[in-house]
């Protein structure tokens, strides 16, 4: 029997079957090209052009600043679940250790978006007028520079640590067991500085 | 019992027909967050599209047995398209293999259930094709070799 002949005798079931067949490649390669497109995004959101600084005010305040933009050149809308920002000076020659000297923390309540095709830059600022803290702080500079440092309050080590965490778009993300469906949409860019190795 | 060639061309068609809906049943399984659409990898759904597809291949197959080699043939061609779905971003957009772990998820986790529910989903879809093809069958028969219609 030839192709011809059988397609003639069963045309209509293979018509329906084809129909059938189509519909799900059409859903599968849709499905395809999404995950491709979210894997993409995930890899090309990136923060650039981290800025620190610190300067010391006429009224001997001392002003710390972290700047970083958040590129988006994805096609989605970032959902920010966290955005952290936190300064310190680590104490390795004396107590105690770690000196906390600022910090923000936005949550999802925050409902903060960056949208797609965008990138955001976050400024963070924090004034250190507390006089304890300037104590403690002009402790540190003074016992350091009587290490054989020399530093002075506005070129202090301050390291800072940068978190935003989010999800793309309205894909879910919120499983409990398939944790890496979660994963698979959700962004996390840390900074520190300096850098934490190893 | 002799092999016809009706017979492969059965075969071949509702192997390749069929493997479409097994690919995307497998892809969405494994991924449902970002697959379209999504019926949240719900194992009822999963066995009336494998009835579903079984049909065909009972419907196409005038032998039992073919018929059966057509289901284990089209889940197989079926999971490896579902594993070209999932190698898209890696093959064609060049980017990194984000989580590692999916392959194991997608093919080895997963593979038991599925494979299960497509195998017997299948059987009782190719059961039912072929009910409908000889109760076709049997009323074309009757058709040409009934009574006269009277005048």
């Amino acid at each position: 029997m030839a192709v011809r002949e059988w397609i003639k005798g069963t045309w209509v079931a293979l018509a329906v079957t084809l129909i059938f067949a189509l519909v799900f490649l059409s859903f599968s390669i849709l499905s395809a090209v999404t995950y491709s497109q979210v894997i993409v995004a995930q890899q090309k959101i990136v923060l650039e052009n981290p800025v620190r600084s610190a300067s010391v005010l006429a009224n001997g305040t001392v002003k710390i600043e972290f700047s970083v933009s958040v590129v988006n050149p994805s096609g989605y809308v970032i959902h920010i679940a966290t955005l952290s920002w936190y300064t310190q000076i680590e104490n390795s020659t004396g107590t105690p250790p770690i000196i906390p000297l600022a910090k923000e923390l936005f949550s999802a309540n925050s409902a903060l978006t960056i949208s797609a095709k965008e990138t955001k830059n976050y400024v963070f600022d924090a004034y250190i007028s507390d006089r304890s803290m300037l104590t403690t702080l002009k402790g540190y500079v003074n016992f350091s520079n009587a290490q054989g440092h020399n530093i002075t309050l506005a070129t202090a080590p301050y390291s800072h640590s940068f978190d935003i965490r989010g999800w793309l778009d309205d894909f879910k993300h919120d499983y409990f067991r398939e944790e890496y469906l979660n994963q698979l949409v959700d962004i996390d860019l840390p900074y520190t500085y300096p850098e934490v190795s190893g | 019992m002799r092999t016809e060639r009706a017979d492969v061309y059965g075969i071949v068609a509702s192997t390749i027909l069929c493997s479409t809906p097994i690919a995307y049943i497998c892809f969405e399984f494994a991924l449902p967050n970002v697959s379209f659409p999504s019926f949240s990898s719900n194992l009822l759904v999963v066995l009336v599209l494998s009835i579903l597809a079984g049909i065909p291949a009972g419907y196409l197959n005038k032998r039992a047995d073919f018929a059966i080699i057509s289901v284990l043939a089209y889940t197989a061609l079926g999971y490896a398209l579902a594993f070209t779905f999932y190698s898209v971003p890696f093959m064609f957009y060049h980017v990194q293999q984000v989580i590692p772990g999916l392959y194991y998820a997608l093919f080895l986790r997963l593979t038991i259930t599925l494979l299960f529910v497509f195998v017997v989903g299948g059987i009782m879809g190719m059961t039912a094709g072929q009910i409908i093809r000889d109760s076709i069958r049997r009323q074309e028969t009757r058709l040409l070799w009934g009574e006269e219609p009277k005048p």
